[in-house]
């Protein structure tokens, strides 16, 4: 496929941005995105606006119970996922307003996110003896799409080895099962290491041959090297 | 107590409390099932997508940034993605609920009266009303009603070139007018 310049990218902006775009054109108009800051600017506002337009889309009411079945099935995934929960990130700007009360299903939904970051303070604990008793250091960054959504973090760490641990929550379920992904970690001298990874997992992490300090991006690709989301790291 | 801001209340919905949670749902489920209808039109498959809406609203809250838009359309957008997802995963779906008459695709008179219950849309449904005609109906109805270029061509008679033009010309148009964008 021929690489699109950013005068092509700008003509179709608007149709990546509402997402009319065949799977070749995203998988292209994705692979320019990546490298030009510009052109995702472009894209990310105008797919902004289609948002914003949604505002006035059609209403309905949602059948009998709905609201009691998403409840019911936000606490499975919850209770699910509570250790990715428990490092989670607030959204940004906003701050907790609403009162936190002291009834039974909150104290048991605390009970599992305080039991989750115990576990997760106790194996990075364990995982920073094991990889480097000189106190490694730690260097973040958003995985984001071709569009800029963020969709979760890539954690570049010091040792011996050094490693890239990466976190996407709801991977699996936006991904199609058993298809073919690559997690590809980029050196500043150009190399690039595959990994394959599984569609059954948010988390993977590998070992790198080099510094930490060495790594320029991290991304995950599909079965036909098309980037499905990256991290970039300055050196 | 739950007269609070969306952006308040999906705090509260981000950070797992189940009473936030229940308030956030019963706020936007008319919006979010009734978006989702629009694109699949099958009940029960609308309702597949405007749960996995909110599970994924809660697992992507850190992504959201008040400074690039509202609560209430963000929700919308996921909803839109995961039901364009059902649609193209399902390879076909049944034909519109709307009006069948070719290019109309979505009844102005609806959308006006769903405008007056939301002061949200306002600023968005007056920039609506400035844009052409045809270049309305064709945004419209890839946007609220998920259709495919392909499908409005089919549907108004007319080159899915013609299709694509409109809908480039009026979301630019739309961008432009709404103001530069947080970068």
């Amino acid at each position: 496929m021929t690489p699109l310049g950013c005068s092509q990218l700008r003509d179709m902006a608007p149709d990546v941005a509402l997402g009319l775009v065949t799977g070749e054109e995203r998988a292209a108009a994705l692979a320019h995105l990546e490298g030009c800051a510009a052109c995702r600017a472009e894209v990310a506002s105008l797919a902004g606006v289609a948002d914003e337009l949604l505002l006035i889309g059609p209403e309905a009411p949602a059948p009998e119970g709905f609201d009691r079945r998403v409840l019911g099935r936000l606490t499975e995934v919850w209770a699910a996922e509570a250790p990715s929960a428990a490092r989670r990130q607030r959204p940004a700007h906003l701050h907790r307003r609403t009162r936190r009360r002291p009834d039974g299903r909150r104290l048991a939904v605390g009970a599992v996110l305080s039991a989750a970051a115990a576990a997760v303070v106790l194996v990075a604990a364990v995982v920073a003896i094991r990889d480097d008793p000189a106190a490694p250091t730690e260097d973040r960054a958003d995985m984001t799409t071709g569009v800029g959504e963020v969709v979760g973090t890539a954690t570049v760490r010091s040792g011996d080895p050094a490693t890239v641990a990466v976190d996407v929550p709801g991977w699996e379920e936006a991904v199609p099962a058993g298809a073919t992904y690559w997690l590809a970690v980029e050196m500043d001298d150009g190399s690039r290491t595959m990994t394959h990874i599984g569609t059954d997992a948010t988390w993977w992490k590998v070992s790198l041959e080099g510094g930490a300090d060495e790594v320029a991006s991290v991304s995950v690709l599909d079965g036909d090297g098309w980037v499905w989301c990256s991290a970039k790291f300055s050196s | 107590m739950w007269e609070v801001s969306d952006e308040a209340l999906f705090a509260g919905y981000a950070s797992g409390d189940p009473e936030a949670a229940a308030h956030f749902v019963e706020r936007f489920q008319r919006r979010v099932y009734g978006l989702a209808l629009a694109i699949v039109r099958v009940p029960v498959d609308a309702e597949e997508v405007a749960q996995e809406a909110f599970v994924r609203a809660w697992r992507f809250a850190a992504s959201f940034d008040a400074r690039r838009g509202s609560v209430a359309a963000w929700l919308l957008g996921i909803t839109r993605n995961v039901a364009l997802d059902s649609v193209r995963g399902r390879g076909r779906r049944p034909e519109p609920m709307a009006d069948p008459t070719p290019e109309i695709v979505v009844d102005p008179l609806d959308v006006a009266s769903a405008i007056e219950r939301r002061a949200d849309a306002r600023r968005v449904a007056d920039l609506m009303r400035s844009l052409p005609d045809s270049q309305r109906r064709a945004l419209v109805a890839v946007t609220l009603w998920g259709l495919s270029t392909r499908e409005v061509s089919e549907m108004a008679g007319i080159p899915q070139g013609t299709v694509k033009t409109r809908v480039r010309l009026a979301l630019r148009k739309l961008r432009d007018e709404m103001g530069a964008p947080i970068p």
